[in-house]
Formats: C-alpha cells, structure tokens, sequence
C-alpha cells in the first residue's frame, strides 16, 4: 500500500514539472526586449545580431524553440548561457551548493528556534512565555528580510565584529568557516520562517491539546509530560511539517533578495542578472531545477506524512 | 460520610464564558455502592457529562468545580493536586468515551495505548505488558489479539474501538468505571454486543458503574440504579425498577412517556426546550414545561429530598389536573410502599404522587391510510462508489474494489404514505435516499417518477415535487444567510410569482416557529428549531414527497417527539408521501406506514409497519428489533444478540449477504442469494421463507430441488427479474 501510495506521489510531479517548464518558457519569452540586443550592446550590427539568433535558435517558431529545450532537458542539458560562455547546467552547479547550503542552515535555525517556542507556548498558554512567543512571532514576520540582512550586518559585522558578512565559504572546504559565514544570512532568511513556523505548531498543538483523546490520555493517569508527547506533539507537528514544506518556497525566494544583501553567490544571484540580461536558457534552467527542488520537497513532506500519520497511505 | 464507594455531595461545576460564569451543574449529590451500577440520565444540557468529568477531574480549562466534594474510596477528589490525581486515574477510577473515533491517538497503535496505562501504574515489563494487553483484548471479545494489538485505531471498525477504550479502562483493575454513552456512536447491533460485553466485565470484576446516557432503554437494561437530571440539577433518583415504573418527578414521567417504544404505544409530546444554563428560570428548573407547576414552583430551587411513598393516583387522577392527585397523595401513602433510597426533587412531591409512565393510548393504526397510486418507484436500483477517484488511482495495479452501496434495490412509495427505511450504518439507506432525488448519479437501475423514467422528468420538476431534508441542520443550512433569505431563495428558484414575504411567514408558521424568526441566522436557533427550518426550505417549494434523513437523529428525545409530530401533521394536512430515513427502529415506529430494513446494499424485508414489528420474518430484522433497548425495566428481554460486524461492503459474502452474522444460517445460505420475494405478510429476502435466489425468479430457478415456490416471486415481480435499462 505504501508503495503504491510513493509511486503515485511521484508520477504525479510529471504533469507539474511539465507545467512549470510551459509558463516559464511562456513568460520569459514574452517579456519585452531582446537578449541579442542586451548581449551586444548597442553597437552591435544587424549581422551581428542576425548572426547570434541564428546561432541560438532564437529566429526559429517559439513551439521549435520549446521543443528543442525540452529535448534537450531529457538528455540533462538545459542548453547554453546567452551571456556568459558556459553551459546552463555547469552554472546551476556551481551555484546551487552556496544557496542550498543557505537554506538548510535558514530551516535548522528556524525549527530549533520555533517548534520549541511553538510547543511552550501551546503548553503555558496565557502565561508570559506565551506572550513572549506571540510577539516573537508577530515582530519576525512583520520584519522585511533585506531590512534586516542589513541592520545585522551593520551590528554584527561592522559595530561588533561578531560574524563575517556573508561570503560563501564552501563546507567542504572549512566547516567551521563556513558556518560563521553563513550564520547572518541564514538568520536573515530564517527569522520570518521561524516566526511562521512558531505559530503554526502553537495553534496545531493547542489543537491537538483539546482532542477528545488527549482528555483519554489524562483518564488513563497518565502524567502532563507523557500526554504532550505522546499523544499531542507527533500529530501537531504533521500541519508544521506541511507548512514548512510549502514555505521552502518562500525560503528560496528570499534568498534571491538575501543573497544580494550577502554578496552571496547562490542561485538567487544567479536568476536575478540572468533576469536582467533576458538570458533565456539561464532563466528557464534555474527557475526549472528551482521548481523542481519545490515539489520534491513537498513529495517528501508527504512521504514524512504517510510514516507519522498512518492513516494518510491508507486514505 | 457514608460507606459508598463513591459519594458526590453539592457538586457544582462553572464555566467561565465571555458573558461570566455559568453554571452547568448545581448541588448534584449521588451515591455509588460497591458492585452498583448506577445510570445518569438526562438529556443534552442536563450536565450529566460535565457530572462525569467533574468527577474525573477533566473538565476543560474554563471550567472549575466551585461547590462540593466527590469522595471516592475515602479522599476527596476535588482537593487533589494534579499530580496526585494521575494516581487515581485508570487505577481507581476510569472512564470509557462516547466517541470511540476520537478518543484513541491515531497515530499510536492500539497496543501502545493499552501498554502505556499499564506500565504507568504497575510494575512490570514492556513484554508482560504486552501480554496484558493482548489478555485484555481477549476479554473484551476482540477476535485475533495478537494481530490487533498492532494496528492503529482507523483500522478497526467503531465497535472495535469502543471494545479497545473499554480494555484501556478495566486494564488497572478500577473501582469504579464511569462509562459516558459508550453506545451512541454505535449502530442497534453493535450497542447491544457492547452493553452484553460491559454488563458481564462489571460482573466479574465486582466494579461499580457509572452509565451516563440519554437512552432510557440502556439505563432500563443495565443499571441498578438512576439519577435522573435535568438543568444541570439531579431531578430524581432511585432504583430502576421503582424510578421507571412509578415516576415521581414530572419530568422523570414526561420523558418516559415522550420516548418512542418499540413497544405498540404512541409516544407523548413534551412540550418546550431544555433551558440553556445560564438562562435557567427561577424556582424549579421544570416549571416552565411542567403540567404539574404551580405559583409555589416558580419561586426557589427545590432540593432534592427522601420521597415518600405515596400510593398511586387513581386512575382518573393519573393525568388529570393536580388538584385531583393532591387527594390521593396525602396521608397513608407515606408509611406504606418502600421507599428505600428514592429521592426527588419536587415541593408538589407529595401532591402529585406517583406518575404513569406509559402513555395510556395505543397507536390507532390504521393499516396503510389512504394509499394512492405509487409515485416513485425503484427497480434494481444500484450504486457503486469507488475509491480510486484520481487518473493514476486507476491506472495502477493494486487498488480498492468499489463499494456496493445500494446493490439491486426494488422499492415503491405510494401517494400519502410514509415508508420507513431502516437499517444500521453502512446499510446503504441514506444513498438510496439520495438517488430518489439524483442527488448523487446512480451506477444501474431505473427510478420512475410519476410513472417516467428520472431521466424523461425535467430537472426542475423533479426538484420542485420531491424535496430532501438533511440530516444535520448545522451544515445543510448556510451560517451566513438568514432564515428569511434561505426560505426566500427556495420559494423564488420555484415560483417568482407568490408574494414571497407572506410565504416565508407562512411556512415558518406551519412549522411551528414565529414567522419574526426569519431575521435569526441558523446559530441563533436551537437544534429542534433549525430542523424546522430545514422542513419549512423543503415545504417552500410544495413538494408532493418528501425525504428525510434521519432527522430527528441529533435531537433529544422531547425535540425529536415534537419533530417527528410536526412532520407527521404536515404530512396528513398536506397528503405529502415520506420516505423516512432512520436507524432508529422506535422513531420508524412511530412515523412510518410501511418500513423496508435495509442490510448491506440490500432490502431484506418490507412490510407494514405493524406487521414487521408484531412479527418480523427476517432474521436480522428480528435480531434489530430485540437489540433495542426497552425503557421499560420490566420488559421481558430476549436478546438476539449478532455476533461480529457488518461485512466490508467492499467484498460482500458469498451467498445471503447476512449469512456471515446470521442465527439461523443455514449450509445453502451460503452459497444462495434469496430474492426479495412477497407473501401474506409483506416482502422477505431470506431462504427461511421462499427458495427463490436472486436474479433468477423468472425461470423458476431455486434452491436445491425443492417444490418450486417461485410463483409468489414472479407475483411481485411481475416484470420478471428486471433488467430494465
């Protein structure tokens, strides 16, 4: 049954990666202007320019175009940077590791900070920890991130020189480096998540905390420590988890604001002049494996479902 | 204070609200002797369950116990800390939930949530815990322990876990079991295995009982013992045999006579509502609905006092005014009968002396009234539903087989009659319902209307003749519109001409609600209120037959008497036909002119409404109508009680669908499937009765080589084994 239930999780991601490979194609090719154009400069002669579309494909019908990519896509070659001389696929690689790594350190701050609070604050309701976490919360969401990568910046990096401001440091290359590097942008991004993810546990656990069976659990004596748990934390985390998995969206989006901030060279930078510069296949590759990261998070979100809550694989 | 095992003295519980605190219960003192089995009972907002968690100390955060002491084996446990309450629970007192669907944590297995109460208050191993537990899961009758014991509870059927919380609850050998309607949630067939099942466990184990229900039958059956509450106040109590024979409080009395009885007596109204606490009259909490009220009533709280024994009224007096009963009351009535424990709880106590409970008339039934020509009919009417809904859920090996629901249905309502559907859960009874109306599309079959197939009867028709009443008011009225503008949307989708203001009021009229209702929105309403809602939506349109899914089934017994005469008026004044949908065989009593009982997809008897209970001819019909329990204590009981559950719909037996439960199974049911075939006394579907299998009537095959009896079959299917389109 399980079995079934992942093999069904995972052939539904077809149709939506195919979906996703569509729009992006669609709108990227529908903004204004003209990447030769970009490319070149202005000086650039008609030839020249002729000569360039000719060589990229660009004067074919936009359905060859997409056609194309999308072969090419299957073979794993997302086609050929328009501004810089190397593969798509070679650029993801060499930036995806720094925003990835961003991201994880981002989560990890976020849950360690939140569940907890979240949990507390479900537990002690009404008390001034609850409060505190509810204000907590209230002001990390509220903060802008690019407003806040900057006042830490300018209070642990330059003020108290605590942390580096920023600048990938590979973890395979010096660990310990590499976390103190990214420990302000990873706050920086992990801040308004954690915020998010506090409330979420505390309002799924005050739920579970008024189930019927959470009263059964206090019948049988058991004691307060056992019932949160046992019998209310496995089930108030599912909703957190959900959450979570749909908020490493929100993550990777902030992290094309954040790594300007940083000077980070992640994906984000990637996407942002390849934006500028309408460099077609950058783009579409990018948002692609973006894309496609997003939803296999959210197919292991399910999957971690269908372990906690038996009943999922089973529906 | 006394020698009881329980005793609860003053008890008083408040709910802190927005609009201050409110008091659910009040100076409620009961006792509870070692090895008693003691029944509260009363109905929603009497405080009975809130009694239940105020004793276990559960009570939800706004709540607090403000008045009073619950001692139990010698401490009182309102003065424990926390802590030392988890002593005592599940050791010395344990609690068995209503709901077995939500009490048990989904996400642990059974067998963890029956070791985990183990291991907290003895002293042994995870292993022989284990074994405990699977010994546990023995007692209460769970078949294959060891297999249960690791799944989770969304695997197991309700009947199941209701047996699983009550191996939870007696797994640490308590004093005392508090049980809060352990059999509501569960189907007629399943009740009675579960009372079976508590009954016996109680009696080994000498433990003392709590019931806590709102069904007189259960506390007639089961306890020794019963408190009797109303309003948050215990009204009255005594033993069993005395409280439900010789009432002495006006509301003991008028809800034994107002509840439907299997039995062949018409059902008494009570009239009004249970007062919401906080907006509870002064004086006696009764005297607004109490024949019996005087001035003396409406002026303080009467306490619950030693009854006298008063002698009966005479019969004249029984129901008369109370000025006769006074007469009789006073003097000699005192010293005669025993009065041993009976206590109540009314200053006209001793005028009034004891009550009737049955309600003197008899149903005057005339059989069938005024039947006309059929106008909805049924033929093998089917519907599948099938659980792999998504493209790829299909194209995978490996899933679900669909589930049969309504498999092959005959069925026909007659102009002015009232056709009740019975049967339990799973049955297939409200689907059926709903394909009369195509309300959900139907897999085979065919259903006429007026002698026209559905399909030949236009949409808009159809919707304006038969209409549907659903069974929850809470979600089939929409919360944001008013009652006024839901009617109005009804009258004006039929008929723009009418003058719809005049109409709404009208309709809300006829069903008994002042026309200025019309300005409520839905959660401003009672529950009996916004049934009639849904009544007067469905009248909006002038429907010739009306469908009605189990509506009274979340309204207590007063609103649900009142409802169910609502319906029944309108039905007579109207000459509407009904088809009423129910699982509850004493409403079907009292509402219906002909009953069809419904078993897995399936009608297994049909007949008319006196005629199936006097005498039914279906084995599980039989079975069903001893299950329900009689609020008369001394009802002579021989229960049939059916082993096992109903079948997964999803892989029916071979053979008679009830042959897997059935007493009286014989080797052929097996493997023969009985037609529903017509004889003096009605329609039955069972080989006790014809030989006729199913599908196969026309040509007279039967079973085995028997005399072919097949003509009554072909009688009542003239059309032959109907394979109509």
């Amino acid at each position: 049954m399980r079995y079934r239930y992942i093999a069904i999780r995972l052939l539904q991601t077809v149709p939506v990666l195919f979906g996703v490979s569509v729009v992006v194609f669609i709108i990227i090719h529908s903004a204004p202007g003209d990447p030769v154009v970009n490319m070149l400069g202005i000086e650039a002669t008609d030839e020249n320019v002729a000569q360039i579309r000719q060589a990229y494909g660009l004067n074919d019908p936009l359905y060859v175009q997409y056609a194309n990519w999308l072969g090419g896509i299957l073979q794993g070659d997302l086609g050929q940077s328009l501004t810089q001389n190397r593969s798509v696929t070679a650029l993801i690689a060499s930036r995806l590791p720094a925003t990835l790594f961003l991201a994880v350190a981002s989560m990890l701050i976020a849950v360690v900070i939140a569940i907890p609070a979240g949990i507390i604050s479900a537990v002690r309701k009404g008390s001034a920890s609850d409060y505190g976490v509810t204000l907590g919360a209230l002001t990390g969401i509220s903060i802008p991130n690019f407003w806040l990568g900057l006042i830490l910046i300018l209070l642990f990096a330059r003020t108290y020189n605590v942390f580096p401001p920023g600048n990938y440091v590979p973890p395979s290359e010096d660990p310990v480096a590499a976390i103190r590097h990214v420990a302000l942008p990873a706050i920086t991004v992990g801040t308004a998540f954690a915020a998010l993810l506090a409330r979420q546990t505390r309002s799924s656990m005050l739920d579970n905390l008024n189930q019927e069976y959470v009263k059964m659990a206090k019948s049988k004596g058991l004691g307060s420590r056992k019932i949160f748990v046992r019998h209310a934390l496995k089930q108030a985390l599912l909703p957190v988890i959900t959450v979570a998995g749909l908020q490493f969206g929100y993550l990777l989006s902030a992290t094309v604001v954040v790594e300007q901030v940083f000077a980070w060279p992640g994906m984000g930078r990637l996407i942002w002049s390849a934006v500028q510069q309408q460099d077609y296949p950058t783009v579409q590759g990018t948002v692609l494996v973006v894309a496609t990261l997003f939803v296999l998070i959210n197919v292991i979100v399910d999957l971690t479902y269908s372990y906690l809550d038996p009943r999922v694989s089973a529906s | 204070m006394t020698d009881a095992l329980l005793s609860v003295r003053d008890l008083t519980t408040e709910f802190a609200t927005p609009n201050g605190s409110i008091r659910a219960i009040e100076d409620v003192s009961f006792d509870v002797e070692s090895g008693e089995k003691l029944g509260i009972v009363g109905e929603s907002g009497s405080g009975k369950s809130v009694t239940a968690r105020s004793i276990m100390g559960l009570l939800d955060e706004n709540g607090r116990i403000a008045n009073g002491s619950v001692e139990l084996g010698g401490h009182d446990l309102t003065s424990l800390s926390e802590r030392e309450l988890t002593d005592v629970r599940g050791t010395e007192v344990a609690m068995i939930f209503q709901d077995p669907m939500s009490s048990l944590t989904p996400v642990l297995t059974v067998g963890t949530q029956i070791t985990e109460t183990i291991l907290e208050h003895r002293d042994v191993t995870k292993a022989e815990a284990r074994e405990q537990a699977i010994d546990l899961l023995e007692q209460v009758r769970i078949p294959d322990p060891e297999s249960v014991i690791d799944t989770y509870p969304h695997q197991l059927s309700g009947g199941q876990r209701q047996r699983v919380l009550i191996a939870i609850a007696i797994s640490c050998d308590p004093d005392l079991l508090i049980a809060d309607e352990p059999t509501t949630a569960l189907d007629v067939t399943i009740e009675a295995q579960i009372l079976d099942l508590l009954e016996d466990l109680v009696s080994d184990r000498e433990t003392s009982l709590v019931q806590i229900t709102h069904d007189l039958g259960v506390v007639a059956e089961t306890c020794d013992r019963v408190a009797v509450m109303y309003a948050g106040r215990v009204v009255e109590q005594g033993p069993v045999s005395e409280v439900f024979v010789e009432p002495r409080h006006p509301y003991t009395a008028g809800l034994l006579r107002s509840t439907p009885r299997i039995a062949d007596v018409e059902p008494e109204l009570l009239a009004g509502n249970v007062p919401d606490p906080g907006e509870r009259p002064v004086g006696c909490n009764f005297a607004p609905r109490c024949p019996h009220s005087t001035d003396d009533c409406h002026v303080d709280d009467p306490p619950l006092e030693p009854a006298g024994a008063a002698s009966r009224p005479s019969a004249e007096g029984r129901d008369a005014a109370p000025a006769e009963g006074r007469e009789v009351a006073s003097g000699e009535g005192r010293e005669a009968a025993s009065a041993e424990g009976r206590e109540v709880a009314c200053v006209r106590t001793d005028d009034i002396g004891t009550l009737e409970p049955i309600p003197e008339a008899k149903r005057e039934q005339t059989a069938t009234p005024e039947v006309g020509p059929t106008i909805v009919e049924g033929e093998r009417v089917e519907k599948d539903f099938s659980s792999a809904d998504s493209l790829l859920d299909r194209l995978l090996p490996g899933g679900e087989p669909p589930v049969r629901a309504v498999d092959g249905v005959d069925l026909s309502l007659a102009e002015g009659e009232t056709l009740g559907l019975v049967g339990e859960s799973g049955s297939g009874k409200t689907t059926l319902g709903r394909l009369l109306l195509e309300l959900t599309d139907r897999t085979g079959g065919e259903i006429r209307f007026d002698g026209r197939p559905l399909a030949e009867v236009p949409e808009q028709e159809l919707r304006s003749r038969i209409q549907f009443v659903f069974q929850d008011p809470n979600s089939s009225l929409n919360p944001r519109q008013t009652v006024g503008k839901i009617l109005r949307f009804a009258i004006k989708k039929h008929d723009a001409a009418t003058d719809v203001d005049d109409r709404i009021a009208e309709l809300l009229t006829e069903v008994g609600l002042d026309p200025e209702t019309r300005h409520d929105y839905p959660h401003q309403l009672s529950g009996g209120q916004k049934q009639r809602v849904g009544v007067a939506r469905a009248l909006a349109v002038d429907p010739d037959v009306i469908v009605a899914d189990e509506p009274t089934s979340a309204l207590d017994v007063s609103v649900q008497g009142q409802l169910l005469d609502l319906l029944d008026d309108i039905k007579r004044e109207r000459g509407l036909s009904m088809v009423f949908i129910s699982h509850d065989l004493s409403v079907i009593r009292h509402i219906a002119d002909r009953v069809a009982v419904m078993y897995l997809g399936r009608i297994v008897e049909v007949g008319d409404t006196r005629g199936l209970f006097g005498a039914p001819q279906h084995p599980y019909t039989e079975a069903l109508l001893s299950a329900v329990p009689d609020p008369d204590p001394g009802a002579e009981v021989d229960r049939i009680v059916l082993d096992g559950e109903i079948p997964d719909p999803k892989r029916p037996p071979e053979g008679c669908n009830f042959v897997t439960r059935c007493p009286e199974a014989m080797a052929e049911c097996e493997s023969h499937d009985p037609e529903l075939v017509a004889n003096d006394d009605g329609e039955v579907a069972c080989l006790l009765h014809h030989d006729v299998v199913r599908g196969e009537s026309a040509d007279g095959a039967t079973v085995s080589d028997g005399p072919p009896e097949s003509e009554a079959g072909d009688a009542a299917r003239a059309d032959g084994s109907g394979d109509s389109v």
